[in-house]
Parts: C-alpha cells; sequence; structure tokens
C-alpha cells in the first residue's frame, strides 16, 4: 500500500524528464531504425516502473539540466563533508545522477580523499575556482553533461566554502538557487543557522534554502528545532524554509566516516542509514520536482 | 466541618482526593500525576496524564466561580504547553508526549450559559466542563460527576462553515417567500409531499461537529520525514564492543584511526 505522495510519485515525473538513450547498439548508430527498437517499447525484462521510466518525454524538460544544490561547508568540516558525500551516494542508489563538485583546495584536505570507491560512488570534480560564481559554473556544465545521459534526473552538489558565499557579489551567483544547512538541535547551532539563513537572504533574496537537522535521536527532537528555526525564519526574514529530515548521530557514522565507507553500505539497517535514505529521498524528490518549473 | 462551596467536603483536600476516586472510575485513561499543583499563579486541583500523553489540567470551580475557574484552565494550558518537553526529560517514566496539546476538565455544581458557550469555540476535548455534586450515601460522602455538553441550546448560535452550507438544503429551513410563491403546489407549512420528511433532531448529521472539527488548529510543523520511530531504534542489539577490539565492525578495519579532532562547525 502506498505509504506517501513519493511513492507514486514516479508515475508522474519520468514524463517530463529527457529522454531515454536507446538501449540497441544498431538504435545508436541509425536513429531512425525500426519502430521494435523506439524506447517506447520496453523490454519484456524490465519492470513496469522501468518501462515507466523509459516512455518518451517532452522536449521542453529535456533542456532542462540537473539541479544544483550548494552546501556551505567549512574546509575542516568533516563529518558535514561526510555526510553529504552519503547524502549523494543515497541520491545515486536512488536512481539519481549525481557529482560533487569542490574546489581545487580540496585536493589536498581531508574532506573527501578518505572515501572508499563504490559502485554508487559519486564523481568529485575538483575545480580551479576563486569564488563560488566560478564553482557554480563548472557545476553547470556538470549538470548539463550528466543530463544528456541520465533519464531520472540527479543532483550535483557544490561544496560552497562560507568565506566565498558571503564574499561573492550576488550578480555573479545567479545559479545559486538551492542551499542546504545543517543544524542540530543545539540551541547555539539554532542561532548560528538562523544568522547564516540571514545573511544569505540578504544577499541573495529568492533563494531556496533547507535544512537538516542532524545529531538527534527522536524525531520530536528534529521537529522542534527545525520548527523554531522555521518560524524565526518567518517571522524575521519572510522566509519558508524547507525541511529535509533529520540526521542521527550515532555510532554508525562515525566509524562508517573513520573507514571511508558509506553508511548506507557498512550499516544498512542502521538509524543513521535509515535517516540518510529519508533525506536523500526528500532532496531527489525536490531536485525532480524542479525540474516540473 | 462541611462546607457548602466544597460539595460538603471539610477541606480542598478532601475534594481533591474524592475527585481523584471518581475521575479513576469514569476516565480510566487518565493517570493522577499529582494533586495541588501550582500552576501560573493559581494552584491545579489535578495534573493527569492522559492516554495520548497529553496533560490535563483539573480543577474545581465553587459554585458561581466557573468563569474565572474556566479562564485558570486555559491558562493552565499554555502554562503546560511551554513545560512538556521539560517534563518529559525530567520524568520519562510518565509517559508524557510533548506533541500533543494539553487539555483541561473542570468541574462546577452548575456551569453558566457564558462558560458553555465559551467553551464551545474551543477544538473538542480541549477543555471539558463537567458537573460536580456532593451526596451523601450511606453515611459517607460521595461525589457525583457528570460530563456537560458545551454546545447551548440556544438558537443564537453562529453558524459554522459547514453548517451554513448544508443549512439552505435542509427540507425544514424556512425559504424565502419568493421561493415558496414559485411552487404554489406546496403546502404553506409543513414538508413539502415529494421530499422526504425531515428526520428528527437526533438522527440529523450533526453539522455543528463537524465544522468544529474543521476549525481544529492545523498542526504549524513544517518539518518533513518519512521516518517513524521504530526506524530510528537499532534494529539489532548486539553485544557490547569490548576494549580489546575496539572497532566490533569487520567494515573498519583494526588500525582505523581514531575519531579525536574532527571539528565541525555550525551550518
Amino acid at each position: 500500500m502506498p505509504r506517501d505522495l513519493s511513492d507514486v510519485l514516479h508515475f508522474f515525473l519520468p514524463e517530463l524528464e529527457s529522454p531515454p538513450e536507446p538501449r540497441d547498439t544498431s538504435t545508436r548508430r541509425f536513429p531512425h531504425a525500426g519502430p521494435a527498437a523506439t524506447p517506447s517499447a520496453p523490454s519484456t525484462t524490465e519492470s513496469p516502473r522501468e518501462a515507466l521510466l523509459d516512455r518518451p518525454t517532452t522536449a521542453a524538460a529535456a533542456r532542462r539540466p540537473l539541479s544544483i544544490l550548494g552546501v556551505p561547508l567549512g574546509e575542516r568540516d568533516l563529518v558535514h563533508a561526510a555526510l553529504t558525500w552519503n547524502l549523494a551516494v543515497e541520491t545515486a542508489r536512488q536512481g539519481g545522477a549525481v557529482a560533487i563538485v569542490v574546489p581545487e583546495s580540496d585536493r589536498d584536505s581531508a574532506l573527501w580523499s578518505a572515501h572508499a570507491p563504490g559502485p554508487h560512488t559519486p564523481e568529485i570534480l575538483f575545480c580551479p575556482a576563486r569564488h563560488a560564481a566560478d564553482l557554480y559554473a563548472a557545476a553547470g556544465e556538470r549538470a548539463e553533461t550528466l543530463r544528456r545521459s541520465t533519464r531520472r534526473g540527479g543532483i550535483v552538489f557544490v561544496r560552497l566554502p562560507p568565506e566565498w558565499l558571503e564574499a561573492s557579489p550576488a550578480a555573479a551567483t545567479d545559479a545559486m538557487r538551492w542551499i542546504l544547512l545543517f543544524t542540530s538541535p543545539r540551541r547555539e547551532d539554532g542561532s548560528a543557522t538562523f544568522e547564516r539563513v540571514r545573511r544569505l537572504v540578504e544577499q541573495r533574496p529568492g533563494l531556496e534554502i533547507g535544512v537538516t537537522v542532524r545529531g538527534v535521536a527522536r524525531i520530536e527532537e528534529a521537529r522542534d528545532a527545525f520548527d523554531e528555526l522555521a518560524r524565526r525564519c518567518h517571522e524575521r526574514l519572510g522566509l519558508a524554509l524547507a525541511s529535509y529530515g533529520l540526521l542521527t548521530d550515532d555510532l554508525d557514522v562515525y566509524r562508517a566516516i573513520a573507514a571511508g565507507r558509506a553508511i548506507g553500505s557498512t550499516h544498512p539497517r542502521s538509524p543513521a542509514a535509515r535517516a540518510l535514505v529519508d533525506v536523500a529521498r526528500l532532496l531527489y524528490e525536490d531536485a525532480r520536482s524542479r525540474l516540473l518549473g | 466541618m462541611a462546607e457548602p462551596s466544597l460539595e460538603g467536603y471539610g477541606d480542598r483536600a478532601d475534594l481533591r482526593r474524592a475527585l481523584a476516586v471518581e475521575i479513576a472510575a469514569v476516565r480510566s485513561d487518565l493517570r493522577l500525576v499529582a494533586e495541588g499543583f501550582l500552576g501560573e499563579e493559581s494552584v491545579m486541583d489535578g495534573l493527569a496524564v492522559g492516554s495520548e500523553g497529553e496533560l490535563v489540567s483539573i480543577r474545581f470551580a465553587k459554585p458561581a466561580d466557573d468563569r474565572a475557574t474556566l479562564t485558570r484552565a486555559l491558562a493552565d494550558l499554555t502554562w503546560l504547553r511551554a513545560r512538556r518537553k521539560d517534563w518529559l526529560k525530567l520524568a520519562p517514566g510518565l509517559g508524557i508526549d510533548p506533541s500533543v496539546e494539553p487539555r483541561a476538565m473542570v468541574f462546577c455544581r452548575s456551569f453558566s450559559v457564558e462558560s458553555r458557550a465559551a467553551v464551545d469555540n474551543l477544538p473538542d476535548h480541549t477543555v471539558e466542563l463537567w458537573q460536580c455534586r456532593g451526596i451523601d450515601l450511606a453515611g459517607q460522602r460521595r461525589l457525583l460527576i457528570e460530563p456537560v455538553d458545551a454546545r447551548p441550546a440556544s438558537p443564537t448560535r453562529r453558524p459554522g462553515p459547514v453548517e451554513a452550507a448544508v443549512a439552505p438544503r435542509c427540507p425544514e429551513t424556512p425559504r424565502p417567500p419568493e421561493t415558496r410563491a414559485s411552487t404554489p403546489s406546496a403546502p404553506a407549512s409543513g414538508p413539502r409531499p415529494d421530499r422526504p420528511v425531515a428526520p428528527a433532531a437526533a438522527e440529523r448529521p450533526d453539522h455543528t461537529r463537524i465544522a468544529r472539527r474543521l476549525a481544529d488548529p492545523p498542526s504549524g510543523s513544517t518539518f518533513r520525514t518519512g521516518l517513524r520511530p521504530a526506524d530510528l531504534t537499532p534494529a539489532h542489539a548486539g553485544p557490547a564492543p569490548t576494549p580489546a577490539r575496539p572497532h566490533a565492525d569487520p567494515a573498519i578495519p583494526v588500525d582505523a584511526p581514531p575519531l579525536r579532532g574532527h571539528r565541525t562547525e555550525a551550518g
């Protein structure tokens, strides 16, 4: 039985995504091959869902690149970087195309170096950028490239150094529309996140900002923390904050980070893995909804 | 010495004990956790936890004091709401659910029309009015308690949106004169013969209830998650790792670097 809208969302979204790549070799060589090789004729071995995802799509939506999600992360923010990497892994596992665009200076840092390769390991692009606009330019190119090779949408994550975020002129970062922030139930973290939101909104009105509450053990804890932050943002900034669920802070998270492995791979039944899957689902659904315009 | 204003009980403490006994008899879903509990400025006669983990303020009103007591009960809701989470931490065994709104029960010999009308504006079960009367039974003082329907019988009550929308369709609703004139075959009074006879008042759908349910305050939370509370509990509780083998997970090498020094930044 469907649990919520997300369980049936895939029945509606594929029609607005990019056209599928032809599977048959002959079709690749000769695009106007016979009707048996057209994408609208799914193979009998496909599941009904696969068949739906392979339906031809509208040309208008096919021009839309993947969504770009900016994540402000400090150069020593290992835990949040690891969580971002894990979110990218889970998004890929759910069928989305993903990439992580980071500044070239991250090549020598510990933020991304410890991750072990795997089937859903996201591609990390080191970009010789000097400000946020360069990162977004690289992310936009990558989003366009991925758009051509995917039928299910996806997300290009961008690691935004906080100092770049505040220094960049607003005009240079028009591509910056969607931001993910991490916060925690601690009062000081909530205040710091609100200040960051305030600065972002003052510099770039119209920004879509979402928040994931991490370090919680209970859903109510995360809900209370988010509601308090959302209330302040609404009352003081007139901003409707988006919620991207919660992440737990149990030992499995740190074990997986230390091992450089995806949490969903090492401890798939742990609360941390379930929470990551849920947050990735929310992000992925929003990314696909953004394709709808 | 018995005091009439306390339904014949000698003092407030006796009355509270009797009230607790009677409440336990008729509302087994309530667990009384405190008597004589100081609220914002005045003392609640009782504090209970309901079946859904909601806090319930219990107040007794002397005759003709129901309006002031109702005001205090409403103030209790605000006061309790702000303390739910703290009490959950202080006393997790009470089963308080901080996400459930607190409620109040007010006991009095008789309630004024104004009190009933005031409660009628609130969502269902937010404030319950109970009639309370002390009697002598076989030489013992007892309390008789009975719930009071807060809906006043007066027709001056303002209709809710659903009630207003449905009312013109009801056969017994008076029609405008021009409408009646256009149907000369219909009798001047009584139901039209081609329509079913209006059901008795008790059988009619209670549109007032529907309207009040629609008026319940929606949850203001925009927090999203597909997780359930059970998802955040470990699927299996394995044995605690021994000090000799700190990394029980085979996926992690034993010589994995320690986690000290990982600095996180807000945001």
